[in-house]
């Protein structure tokens, strides 16, 4: 499948965006640590409706900081957009809290938490916020995760012929689950991916490998490195870092019982200043 | 890799093999059997220590199925039921077959679930350490509550080497499966994929909609004038999907999925829009994909959780597509509302009254809603559907419907 990233957006690592995360890539700066209870100050939730502003988890504002920047940075109309979202355990602060009620006495789920605890909550807030009626799948698949997420998504884009938003996030799990499944730092990429044509800057083949494919990409800094390994999300630093390098790079990301997808990334330097 | 024309529908998949695990019993044939003898599978709320007023559909004898000892970690309702499903209607000789035709590589897991095996971490928390809060450890979270787990399940036990996900669109995620399975094998990325969903009892599901005050104190009567809410129930359905040619060629399978229409509804987290429109948009794309007007459709099998705005919302929806007085029901008072399995279920219960010639009443209601205006059956009529629908719609405004039917009927 043939295609072009059109747009880019980033949350996480102490960072504002994308261009301030694509500077720390390409400058070899390390990642910082984004504590969960300063999270809510980093993310925007300004563009809800009143009262959806007000119920909307983290996990859902955090995967929607990311979507605005990519949709933005495309020069898209949100509403337009097939919605693709990919986290490996959702709202898990939600999730957290309904477990820990449900084993007092009370049992008491408020109903909001009810349903803010569903995978596809973000997509929903967002698809509300957006006021967008395309198609919204909400997918997981662990720590392959990003990677069925570009593979659905590239699927929707190249089988549609039209841009689909993926949105790619993860939230830590808090005490006493983090224990039991540790997530490193908070993480949501969203990214424009737009089937091929001519004049793209950053361009994306991407299919499942055959046969003893190329080994997993890894990032030459240690910390970033440790977030890519730390955080489901973070399996898609790699074509993170090459793109804010401007450096073509062959990808492969493993998914589990394959020979996992292959993701060649080929940036057009020819055009990239009328990028942004 | 071949890949199919952009743009275009996407071709129709075979259902080559199919099964379905409700509280009526394991496998299709009971399902068939509570359908034709319209015997609900519906009881009062017997599920741990729960301690609701409401009625669920339980599937029996889960506590005692045990997985492959190889696979202990997976050990959870929702892995058990999973299990239990596979072992029914000759599935997994079916994908032992695919996998010789095609090899295990070229064969994907799409499963929907809404809450997977969270009953598992539920159940842990109540088992915290007193002093530290700490969760019994190991806790296997990776292989039970974890929304893939029942995908990876089914690929270790079925000795299979493709792609899984697990699509978690709360209870549009087993009918959002079958429109993956068409994008993977149209972008060449498989030959064949199971589908399906998994989604048991649990705690999460049983508060959470008593706290929205959408659970009813009986069983579920759907489309009733009185209906006040749903029953929960839970289920396990796959089906192998390739394409359509594949299976004709060697003189199999004369079922077929048309088209699969998604959308959403852009208006609340968890109330439909109340004219339908999300759910419209999501038939007409259906029919759409298939190629198809929607006066070929026979049947459509009700999203009809028997939640008071939910049907109503359906029935607006499919007067503005079929106009007044299309044949359907819900079978929900049945199985109960099964969620991540509702999807395989509608299907499953609509292919069965394409291969038995009845289309099945909704069970429990007795005075149809006056102000509906489709032909909503209440009781079973003798009928073989050519061409049915079947939709699932959930929280956060999700909507899906699968269009399906015999394959010659294939436009």
């Amino acid at each position: 499948m043939n295609l072009s990233i059109r747009g880019i957006g980033f949350v996480g690592a102490a960072l504002a965006d994308w261009t301030e995360a694509a500077a720390a890539l390409r400058g070899g700066d390390a990642p910082g640590h984004m504590p969960l209870a300063e999270l809510g100050r980093a993310l925007k939730a300004d563009r809800l409706p009143r009262t959806e502003r007000r119920r909307a988890g983290k996990s859902t504002r955090l995967a929607m900081t990311a979507c605005w920047e990519a949709v933005e940075s495309a020069g898209l109309d949100p509403a337009t957009l097939p919605m693709v979202f990919a986290s490996s355990t959702g709202d898990t602060e939600v999730l957290t809290q309904s477990c820990a009620s449900l084993a007092e006495p009370e049992r008491m789920i408020s109903p909001i938490r009810f349903h803010n605890s569903v995978h596809n909550a973000a997509s929903g807030y967002w698809s509300i916020a957006v006021g967008a009626r395309e198609p919204a799948t909400a997918i997981a698949a662990h720590h392959e995760t990003a990677a069925v997420g570009l593979l659905e998504a590239a699927m929707q884009a190249t089988l549609g012929n039209q841009p689909v938003l993926l949105a790619v996030y993860d939230l830590p799990f808090p005490e006493p689950m983090c224990r039991a499944e540790p997530i490193a730092e908070p993480m949501a990429v969203g990214l424009v991916i737009a089937p091929a044509q001519a004049g793209d800057v950053h361009r994306v083949t991407l299919g499942m490998a055959e046969g003893n494919g190329p080994v997993e990409g890894v990032l030459g800094h240690p910390d970033w490195e440790r977030m890519r390994r730390g955080v489901p999300a973070g399996r898609l630093l790699p074509l993170l870092d090459a793109i804010a390098r401007g450096e073509s790079r062959q990808l492969h990301l493993v998914m589990d019982g394959t020979d996992g997808l292959e993701v060649n990334y080929q940036v057009n330097n020819a055009t990239q200043h009328h990028d942004r | 890799m071949s890949m199919h024309e952009a743009n275009g529908p996407l071709p129709p998949l075979a259902l080559s093999a199919l099964t379905v695990t409700t509280a009526a019993g394991p496998g299709k044939g009971a399902l068939l059997d509570a359908l034709r003898a319209r015997r609900g599978a519906l009881a009062p709320c017997d599920f741990l220590d729960v301690d609701l007023p409401t009625w669920i559909g339980r599937v029996a004898g889960l506590e005692s199925v045990s997985l492959p000892s190889a696979l202990a970690d997976y050990d959870c309702r929702n892995n058990r039921l999973a299990e239990l499903a596979l072992q029914q209607d000759g599935f997994g000789e079916a994908v032992a077959e695919a996998v010789r035709r095609y090899g295990a590589h070229r064969i994907g897991v799409v499963l929907g679930t809404s809450t997977s095996g969270i009953l598992h971490t539920e159940l842990a928390f109540h088992e915290r350490d007193p002093a530290t809060g700490a969760l019994p450890s190991p806790l296997h979270y990776a292989t039970t509550h974890e929304l893939s787990s029942a995908p990876r399940y089914l690929r270790k036990r079925l000795g299979l080497a493709g792609p899984i996900y697990a699509v978690s669109t709360a209870c549009s995620s087993s009918g959002k499966v079958f429109a993956s399975a068409q994008r993977l094998i149209a972008a060449g990325v498989c030959d064949a994929v199971v589908v399906g969903g998994v989604d048991s009892l649990c705690l999460t599901t049983l508060y959470g909609f008593a706290s929205l005050e959408l659970t009813s104190t009986g069983p579920c009567r759907p489309g009733d004038v009185e209906r006040d809410g749903i029953s929960i129930g839970e289920a396990a359905g796959f089906a192998l999907v390739e394409p359509a040619p594949a299976a004709t060629n060697r003189g199999e399978s004369s079922l077929c999925l048309f088209g699969v229409g998604e959308s959403v509804d852009a208006h609340h987290m968890s109330s439909p829009h109340p004219e339908g429109k999300g759910a419209e948009l999501a038939m007409r794309r259906a029919l759409d994909a298939a190629g198809r007007r929607s006066d070929t459709v026979d049947y459509v099998n009700l999203h009809g959780t028997a939640s008071r705005v939910n049907d109503a919302a359906e029935d607006r929806a499919l007067e503005a597509v079929f106009g007044p007085g299309q044949a359907c029901s819900s079978t929900k008072g049945w199985t109960g509302h099964t969620l991540g399995a509702a999807g395989i279920t509608g299907l499953v219960t609509g292919v069965l009254a394409i291969e038995h010639g009845f289309l099945p009443g909704t069970l429990n209601t007795e005075r149809r809603d006056p102000a509906f205006s489709a032909d909503y059956l209440l009781a079973n009529r003798d009928m073989a559907p050519r061409c049915v629908m079947s939709n699932s719609f959930g929280f956060g405004g999700n909507n899906c419907s699968l269009l399906f039917g015999r394959a010659e009927e294939a436009a």
